[in-house]
């Protein structure tokens, strides 16, 4: 995953995005290069790991042993401009709306630790113009 | 493009559950009947184009899939090729026959879509990338994102889902070789199990075993053959790679871009279109496409199809012989077999009324790949 640089052991995980020099542009997933400007200048950026849900589904039929329903999978629009898709978990799967806020939660899967989301209670209920929610 | 490429042939196989068949018998047996329709011989051929579906795969080994059904075939043609846009590879390889028979590539180029993917009970729950350690599979999965989002931002209803799933099956109660030859009702499509929300089975096209072929070539060399071929008067392709980076790709299909665009190419717009072969994985990608296309606004797909206003004798032909979701699965190859039998007014009980325009569209991948093909009776 090139979300996140999160080890179990070692500094506590953080929520990063590749970050243009050049042009300012944050984006996930991590390329080569800057895919607006085509600068290779990059570095590294962390994001405050809140964001909404852009849009999401949620699994009823079993796909894959390691992941009983109902779950859900959303893409999350994270505030700084990056998406990305993850899990909106602590909730019921049918509180999950579009437009929710959410903040990262991370947890250990197997080996690795995912930036999964969990609903932003302290957020305001904004609604960016892409957000998707009806007027 | 006006015109002066056509298509001159077509053949299928049956479609639905063909134990014992290979893809390559299938594959054979469809470029045949394609050629003989053509009033062609099978060494006139000297192009090929294949798109091998999603079970059989591009590559066995090193050995690209137009390789082998060249060689059984026994063609050692001038152009060779095969597409891998996903569900737009069909229409891609006509799309690329189109331009190397007018570039001077090749004559005669057949194009051929096959695969056994029912009896190969090959699973389409893979694993979407990285994004499968989340639990994001399948296809199904994905195209629920679009669904979703579009119910949130225009308030379409379920029901609008349900009128694109029964419209198909009603289409395709008109169509004796289809794969799916039953009815269903509202009842029966919200009694669909749930697989990724909204997404139901109901929702899903069909799998199939079967192939398809097409036989391009210019206006000019059909000029000696059967009265029967279709011209291709316009094309397009368009592409959204940034699946989950693209702050719009949930929002609109590359058919935005591409589909309006080939239509005013032909000189034409969705008003002119008699009759509507649309690429039909999922219910959703359908109400996205009438959008795209301007047969409708953004947003209005839901009631554009309500009320069976897509199924038979409705406001619109779309997908007459019944599509991906009843005809079978055929690539976008069987969709173009049923253009160009309307087109030619040999679609039996389901014909459309004097059919002179026909717009086809092929979807891939991860909504990432779209194709259009606009086909008129006359060039």
């Amino acid at each position: 995953m090139s979300v996140t640089r999160a080890t179990a052991d070692a500094a506590p995980p953080r929520l990063e995005a590749a970050s243009c020099r050049a042009c300012g542009h944050l984006f996930l997933p991590r390329g080569p290069l800057c895919p607006r400007c085509w600068s290779s200048d990059l570095t590294t950026r962390e994001l405050c790991g809140q964001g909404e849900v852009a849009t999401f589904t949620v699994y009823r039929q079993q796909y894959h042993r390691d992941f009983p329903p109902p779950y859900v999978i959303a893409l999350i629009a994270l505030r700084e401009g990056p998406r990305m898709i993850s899990n909106v978990v602590a909730c019921a799967p049918e509180s999950v709306r579009v437009g929710m806020p959410v903040r990262v939660r991370f947890e250990p899967r197997g080996e690795r630790v995912l930036p999964l989301f969990e609903p932003d209670s302290s957020a305001t209920a904004t609604t960016p113009s892409n957000s998707g929610e009806p007027a | 493009m006006t015109g002066r490429v056509v298509i001159a042939g077509i053949g299928q196989t049956p479609f639905g559950h063909l134990p014992g068949r290979t893809a390559l018998e299938l594959e054979a047996q469809a470029a045949r009947l394609a050629v003989q329709d053509a009033g062609l011989e099978p060494g006139d051929v000297d192009g090929l184009i294949t798109d091998p579906g999603p079970a059989q795969g591009v590559l066995q080994g090193i050995e690209p899939h137009y390789l082998r059904l060249g060689r059984a075939l026994g063609l050692d043609p001038s152009y060779a090729g095969t597409e891998i846009l996903g569900g737009a590879s069909s229409l891609a390889s006509i799309q690329r026959a189109a331009m190397a028979v007018e570039g001077g590539l090749c004559s005669v180029c057949l194009c051929v879509y096959g695969d056994t993917a029912l009896s190969a009970k090959g699973s389409f729950g893979y694993g979407r990338g990285d994004e499968a350690a989340f639990g994001f599979f399948g296809a199904a999965g994905l195209h629920a994102l679009a669904a979703r989002r579009h119910m949130a931002r225009y308030g379409t209803h379920p029901e609008a889902l349900g009128e694109v799933a029964i419209a198909a099956r009603a289409n395709a109660l008109r169509t004796p070789h289809a794969q799916l030859r039953e009815p269903l009702d509202m009842a029966g499509y919200f009694a669909s199990p749930m697989l990724a929300e909204p997404l139901r089975r109901a929702d899903c096209c069909l799998v199939s075993d079967g192939a398809a072929a097409v036989v391009v070539c210019t206006a000019e060399r059909a000029a000696d053959l059967p009265p029967r071929a279709v011209h291709i008067l316009a094309m397009g392709q368009a592409h959204s790679m940034g699946t989950f980076s693209n702050p719009a790709h949930f929002d609109a299909l590359p058919a935005t871009r591409c589909g309006p665009a080939a239509l005013r190419r032909a000189g034409l717009s969705a008003a002119d279109v008699d009759v509507a072969l649309l690429y039909d994985c999922f219910t959703i990608v359908v109400l996205m496409q009438l959008e795209a296309y301007g047969f409708c606004a953004p947003g209005e797909g839901g009631d554009f199809v309500a009320g069976g206003r897509i199924g038979p004798g409705g406001a619109l032909a779309v997908n007459p012989s019944g599509g991906l979701m009843a005809e079978g699965y055929g690539g976008g190859m069987l969709h173009v077999a049923e253009a160009v039998r309307q087109l030619r007014g040999t679609a039996g009980a389901r014909q459309v009324a004097d059919a002179e325009v026909a717009m086809v569209s092929g979807h891939g991948l991860a909504m990432n790949s779209h194709a259009t093909l606009v086909l008129g009776a006359r060039g």
